[in-house]
C-alpha cells in the first residue's frame, strides 16, 4: 500500500541542515497495524504528516498504491488524501461550532457527497458508534474519550482504507484508551490499514509491527 | 449550493457564537458604510437626480466673458442671445432665462413668487412637457402679446388646490391679468430648486434689448454629433463679428461655455471631497475589521488545519471565511441603512443652505443599491486577506498537541501592524483635512463683515410697475412703510436700500463711472463700482461707519444737487492719495454726483469675498426701483418684528406681498452654511477615524500582550518590573503610530491641495495643523497602548509560566 523511499526531511538553518527524517525506507502493507514509536522529537508525527500529505516538504520517493506521490502537485495529492486516508488526532481537533453530526459531516461534504446521501451515512455511523443521543450536542459538551470515539467515527465517514492516529488516547484515561484501542484494532479486523504513532508500550501491542525513529532514522523494523 | 447553504448555516452560526466579536466588526462597519450612504444620498440628490432631462450631456450653459476686463462668466444680453441663436447651427437649440418675481394677488394673501422668465424654446430643450395644458407659444413671448404663465406643480397644489380647472383661467401676478396655460410635472425643476412657483414668457423688453444690459443667463442644447469644441469655435466666430459689429458693447467681449453636468459637479465639488473622506472612514473601518479577522483567524488556525487535514481545499476555506466576511458585511449594511437614516436627519440638520435639491435628500433604489454595493466590497477589501492568509496554515505544527496555543507567527503580525499603520495614516490625513477647514472657519468668523449684523430685520419689497408707475409713488409708499416701521415698539431706526449686504435676494448691479479731473475712459473700458440706492438712515441702520466727510441728510431730496458716499476701497482705489470728499461723479444713472462722504468697507458678497468698490447715492434723488430691503435696527429679537411690518405693509397695500422677511444675522449665518457644513462633517468623520484608529491600535497591543503572557511572565520571573513591561509595550504601539503618522502626513501635504479652495486664509500645508494632529495620534495611540500595558503588568508570572 505504502512504500517509502529514501525519504528525507531538515530544515535549512542557515549554519546547515538540521535533519528531522533520515534515509526513511518503509513498506506498509494493505491491511496492517503498524505502530511507530520514538522519544521526543524522533519524527514520529513528522513521518505521520508527510504520509497523510499534510506535509509538502520533503525529499525522496513516496508510493501510496502506485501514485508516485513525491511527483504529484498539490492538488492531486489533495484528492488523493481524500480517497483513502482519514485522521486522528491526540487532541480529537474536533470543531468546536459543529454539532456531533456535523462533524462527522465535514469530510463528507469536503468530497461532494450529496446531502441526503450524507445524511444517511451520518447516521450510520452515529448508529455504529453508538452516539446517536450525543448527535446534537457540541464538543464541549463531551468528555474527553466521548471526543475521542467521534474523532475515530468522523476518520472512519468517508471509508479510508488508511488511518493515521497521532497519539490517539494521549489525552485519555485508560479505560478510555482501551476502548479508542480496541475499536481501532476491530476496524483493522475489518479491512482498514492503520498507523499509529504512541509512546505507550501497552497500546504499541494492539500493532502488527513497530517502527522504532530516533533523530530522525529508523532504528528498529 | 447545497454545501453553499451549509457553508452559510455554520458561518452564521459562527458569528452567533462570537457575540462580542460580531457586534464590535458590525458597529464599525455600519458606521463606515452609514456615513458613506448618508453623504451619498446627498450626492444623489445633488447630482444625480438634479438633471432629470433627457441627454444631459447635450446641455450647455453660456456666459459672455471679456478677458481683458477679467470676467470670466457673465450673464448675456438678451440682443446678443437673439444673434447667437439666429447665427449658430452647432445647437438643437438656445433657451434665454432670468430670475424674476411676481406678487401673485387675488387668491388668499398675496405672495411673491419666485418666476423664471423664459424664451419659449426652454420647455423643448429640456425634453418637458406640460403635465396640465401647454407650455408657451411664440406669440405669447412677442411683445404686446398675450400674458400667459406656467405653474410648478407645488404652486397648483399649494395655491390652487390641484384643481384642473385652472388652465385657461386668469390670476393677477404684480396686479396685471395672466392667463394660466399650464402646470409642469411634479418632478420637473428648472432651475434646480423647488422655490420657482412660475415660468412666464421672457417678452424681452426695448430696454432690455440694449447690448450693454448682460442680464440673462443662456442654456443650450447641442445638435447630435456637435462637441463642445465645435460649438465654442463656432461661437468664437460669432462673438467676434458682433464686436465688429457693435465695438461700443461688444469689442471684447467672447462666449464662454461648458457643460451642464461638468458645471453642476463643479459647483458642488465639496460633496465629492466628502464623500472621498468618508471614504478613507469606510477603509479605516475595514482594515480594523480585517485585524478583527487576522487575530480570529489566528485562534482559528486549528479549525482551519483540522479542515485541510479533513479534505477541504484552499479555495473552499478561502470561500467559507469570505462567507463570514460577507454574512458580517451583510449585517453591516442593513444596520448601516438604519444609521443613514439618522445621518441624513443629523446632515439635514446642518441646515447646509443653498444646497439644490436639499429636500430631496433621502433614501432611493440608487441610495439602496449604493449601500448593497459598498457592503460587498467591504466584505472584500476587509476579508480578503485575512481569509488568504488564514487558508495556509502550517499543517504539521498546527494539528500537533498545543498546536491550538501557537501564535500566528511573524507573518500575521506583520500584517495586522500594516493594517493599523494604515488606519493611523488615514485617520492622519482625515484629521488634517478637517483641521485645515476648522481654522479657515475660525478665521473666517473672526472676519469683521465692516456692518452691525446684530438685531437687525429686514424686509424685501417688490412694487408692482402698474400700481406704482410713477417714482413719486414708490417714494411715498416706502416711506410711510419706514414712518410706520420706526414707530413700532422695540424699533431704534430704520432705514432701506436696493439690496443689504450678503443677501442674494435685491438689485444689486454695477456701473462705470468716471471722476472730474481724471481723463475720461473708451466706452466698455471704465471702472466699475457696485451702485447702492440708501435712505437717509440706512447706513446707520446698519452700523457702516462713516470714516471722512458727512452723511446723507434729510435735504438730499430732488432738486437738491446729487450727492454720493463711496467705500473705502474705491477711494483708495481711484483715488490714491487724493481725498475724494468734494470731488464729482459720473454715472450713466443720473450724470454727475459730489462725493460727501467715504464709509468703511462691507464684505457684501459673503465674508470670503474681498470688499469691492461701492458707490451709495440717495434714495430721495434717485428713487428709480421699486424694489427696496427695508432694515429696522431693534433692542430686542429682530426675527419677532417680522410679523408687525408685514402687517403695516398691508395697511398701506393690501395686494402687496413682502418677498421675503428675515434677519442680518440668519444671513450672514446661511452665508457661512456650506463651510460650517463641510466643517462640522468633515470634522465629524476625523473624529471618527480617530476613534476606529485608536480602537485599531489598542486592539492590536492587546492581542500582542495576550500572545506574549508566557514572554511577559517569563520577563517578569526575571526581574523585569511593571514599567520595564510597560515601556516595551507601550513602544511596540508607539512605533506603529509613529509609521502611521508619517505616512500620513506625507498623504496629507499631497492630497490637501485638493481642498484649497474650501481653505480661507489658511495654507494647505498649514504647519500648525499639521504638528497638533501628529501630535494628538501620537497622544491616542500612548493612551491605547498604556491600558493594554497596564494589564501586561498583572500577569502571574507563574501561571503564565503553566500556561504552555
Amino acid at each position: 500500500m505504502i512504500t517509502l523511499r529514501n525519504l528525507e526531511k531538515f530544515y535549512d538553518t542557515g549554519a546547515g541542515k538540521t535533519f528531522v527524517l533520515r534515509n526513511i525506507n518503509s513498506e506498509v502493507k494493505d491491511g496492517e497495524f503498524l505502530t511507530i514509536m520514538g522519544p521526543s522529537g524522533a519524527g514520529k508525527s513528522t513521518l505521520l504528516s508527510i504520509i497523510g500529505m499534510l506535509d509538502a516538504a520533503w525529499q525522496g520517493e513516496y508510493y501510496l498504491y502506485d501514485s508516485p506521490v513525491h511527483e504529484l502537485k498539490s492538488k492531486k495529492r489533495n484528492a488523493l488524501n481524500k480517497q483513502y486516508i482519514g485522521f486522528v488526532f491526540q487532541q480529537y481537533h474536533l470543531l468546536d461550532d459543529l454539532t456531533v453530526a456535523e462533524n462527522l459531516e465535514i469530510p463528507l461534504s469536503y468530497r461532494n457527497v450529496k446531502r441526503s446521501e450524507r445524511q444517511a451515512i451520518v447516521a450510520d455511523m452515529l448508529d455504529r458508534f453508538n452516539i446517536v443521543a450525543k448527535k446534537d450536542l457540541y464538543p464541549s459538551q463531551l468528555s474527553g474519550g466521548q471526543q475521542q470515539l467521534v474523532a475515530v467515527a468522523r476518520a472512519l465517514v468517508a471509508e479510508p482504507k488508511l488511518i493515521l492516529a497521532d497519539e490517539p488516547t494521549g489525552s485519555l484515561h485508560t479505560s478510555q484508551g482501551k476502548i479508542i484501542m480496541d475499536l481501532l484494532k476491530e476496524l483493522n479486523e475489518q479491512g482498514t490499514t492503520i498507523i499509529q504513532v504512541t509512546h505507550n508500550e501497552a497500546w504499541a501491542e494492539y500493532g502488527d509491527r513497530i517502527i522504532n525513529l530516533r533523530d530522525g532514522w529508523i532504528m528498529k523494523n | 449550493m447545497d454545501t453553499l447553504s451549509q457553508e452559510f448555516r455554520y458561518a452564521l452560526r459562527k458569528l452567533v457564537r462570537n457575540p462580542g466579536f460580531t457586534a464590535v466588526a458590525v458597529i464599525a462597519l455600519a458606521l463606515g458604510i452609514g456615513a458613506n450612504t448618508s453623504i451619498f444620498s446627498v450626492v444623489n440628490a445633488v447630482l444625480i437626480r438634479s438633471l432629470p432631462f433627457d441627454d444631459a450631456d447635450r446641455l450647455v450653459v453660456l456666459w459672455e466673458n471679456n478677458q481683458e476686463q477679467g470676467r470670466e462668466r457673465d450673464p448675456v444680453s438678451p440682443q446678443n442671445y437673439l444673434d447667437w441663436r439666429d447665427q449658430s447651427d452647432a445647437f438643437e437649440a438656445l433657451a434665454a432665462w432670468a430670475y424674476w418675481s411676481f406678487t401673485l394677488a387675488g387668491v388668499d394673501q398675496p405672495e411673491r413668487v419666485s418666476t423664471i422668465r423664459t424664451s419659449p424654446s426652454l420647455f423643448a430643450l429640456l425634453g418637458a412637457e406640460a403635465a396640465l395644458g401647454r407650455t408657451f407659444t411664440a406669440e405669447e413671448n412677442e411683445l404686446g402679446g398675450p400674458n400667459a404663465v406656467v405653474l410648478s406643480h407645488g404652486l397648483w397644489e399649494r395655491r390652487f388646490g390641484s384643481e384642473p380647472g385652472v388652465i385657461g383661467s386668469t390670476i393677477s401676478l404684480d396686479l396685471e391679468p395672466y392667463t394660466i396655460v399650464g402646470v409642469m410635472p411634479a418632478a420637473f425643476r428648472f432651475p434646480d430648486s423647488d422655490k420657482i412657483g412660475m415660468w412666464t414668457p421672457a417678452k424681452f423688453s426695448q430696454d432690455e434689448l440694449s447690448r450693454a444690459r448682460r442680464f440673462f443667463n443662456v442654456i443650450g442644447r447641442l445638435a447630435p454629433g456637435v462637441s463642445l469644441e465645435q460649438a465654442q469655435a463656432e461661437m468664437d466666430v460669432i462673438a467676434a463679428r458682433l464686436g465688429k459689429e457693435y465695438p461700443d458693447t461688444n469689442l471684447g467681449w467672447g462666449v464662454a461655455m461648458t457643460r451642464a453636468p461638468d458645471l453642476l459637479l463643479a459647483s458642488n465639488q465639496y460633496l465629492l471631497i466628502l464623500l472621498a473622506a468618508v471614504g478613507l472612514v469606510l477603509l479605516i473601518a475595514c482594515a480594523n475589521v480585517a485585524n478583527l479577522l487576522l487575530a480570529r483567524a489566528a485562534d482559528r488556525h486549528r479549525e482551519i488545519a483540522v479542515r485541510r487535514a479533513l479534505g477541504a481545499q484552499r479555495f473552499g476555506l478561502i470561500r467559507q471565511l469570505l462567507i463570514e466576511s460577507f454574512l458580517l458585511a451583510g449585517l453591516s449594511g442593513v444596520a448601516a441603512l438604519v444609521i443613514a437614516v439618522w445621518g441624513i436627519d443629523l446632515i439635514l440638520a446642518l441646515e447646509p443652505g443653498n444646497l439644490p435639491h436639499w429636500n430631496k435628500v433621502g433614501i432611493d433604489t440608487h441610495v439602496l443599491t449604493f449601500t448593497a454595493a459598498l457592503a460587498l466590497l467591504t466584505a472584500l477589501i476587509a476579508g480578503i486577506v485575512p481569509a488568504v492568509h488564514a487558508s495556509r496554515p502550517n499543517l504539521n505544527e498546527s494539528l500537533k498537541e498545543g498546536g491550538g496555543r501557537l501564535t500566528a507567527g511573524s507573518r500575521a503580525k506583520g500584517a495586522r501592524g500594516a493594517m493599523v499603520v494604515t488606519q493611523i495614516a488615514l485617520a492622519v490625513v482625515l484629521l488634517i483635512g478637517a483641521g485645515l477647514l476648522i481654522r479657515s472657519f475660525a478665521r473666517l468668523l473672526d472676519v469683521d463683515p465692516g456692518f452691525n449684523p446684530t438685531n437687525v430685520a429686514v424686509a424685501n419689497i417688490f412694487l408692482a410697475e402698474s400700481r406704482y408707475p410713477e417714482d413719486h409713488l414708490t417714494v411715498a409708499f416706502f416711506d410711510e412703510v419706514l414712518d410706520r416701521v420706526e414707530s413700532l415698539p422695540g424699533v431704534i431706526a430704520v432705514g432701506a436700500t436696493t439690496t443689504v449686504p450678503i443677501d442674494p435676494v435685491g438689485i444689486d448691479f454695477d456701473l462705470p463711472f468716471d471722476i472730474e479731473g481724471q481723463s475720461p475712459h473708451e466706452p466698455g473700458q471704465e471702472p466699475q463700482a457696485d451702485y447702492r440706492v440708501v435712505t437717509t438712515e440706512y447706513l446707520s441702520v446698519m452700523g457702516i461707519p462713516l470714516l471722512r466727510g458727512r452723511a446723507f441728510q434729510e435735504g438730499d431730496r430732488e432738486g437738491a444737487p446729487n450727492v454720493m458716499i463711496i467705500n473705502q476701497t474705491m477711494a483708495r482705489r481711484f483715488f490714491g492719495g487724493v481725498e475724494p470728499v468734494g470731488k464729482r461723479i459720473r454715472i450713466p444713472i443720473g450724470g454727475w454726483f459730489e462725493v460727501i462722504g467715504v464709509v468703511g468697507d462691507i464684505h457684501h458678497r459673503g465674508l470670503d469675498a474681498e470688499p469691492r468698490p461701492e458707490l451709495y447715492v440717495a434714495f430721495h434723488q434717485q428713487p428709480h426701483f421699486r424694489g427696496m430691503v427695508v432694515a429696522a435696527r431693534t433692542t430686542s429679537d429682530p426675527s419677532a418684528l417680522a410679523r408687525a411690518i408685514t402687517r403695516e405693509v398691508f395697511a398701506i397695500d393690501p395686494d402687496q406681498a413682502i418677498a421675503q422677511l428675515t434677519t442680518m444675522s440668519e444671513l450672514l449665518s446661511g452665508s457661512v452654511s456650506t463651510r460650517r457644513f463641510n466643517t462640522t462633517l468633515l470634522g465629524g468623520f476625523a473624529v471618527l477615524a480617530l476613534a476606529l484608529a485608536v480602537l485599531g491600535i489598542y486592539s492590536v497591543v492587546s492581542y500582542g500582550v495576550s500572545q506574549r503572557a508566557q514572554e511577559i511572565g517569563v520577563r517578569m520571573a526575571m526581574g523585569a518590573r511593571g514599567d520595564d513591561v510597560i515601556k516595551m509595550i507601550v513602544a511596540e504601539g508607539l512605533k506603529l503610530a509613529v509609521v502611521g503618522v508619517t505616512i500620513g502626513v506625507i498623504g496629507a501635504i499631497a492630497l490637501t491641495r485638493l481642498i484649497t479652495s474650501l481653505l480661507y486664509d489658511v495654507s494647505p500645508v498649514d504647519p500648525v495643523t499639521f504638528l497638533g494632529v501628529s501630535l494628538v495620534l501620537a497622544l491616542a495611540a500612548l493612551v491605547a497602548s498604556y491600558i493594554p500595558a497596564l494589564k501586561a503588568t498583572r500577569v502571574d508570572p507563574v501561571l503564565a509560566l503553566k500556561h504552555e
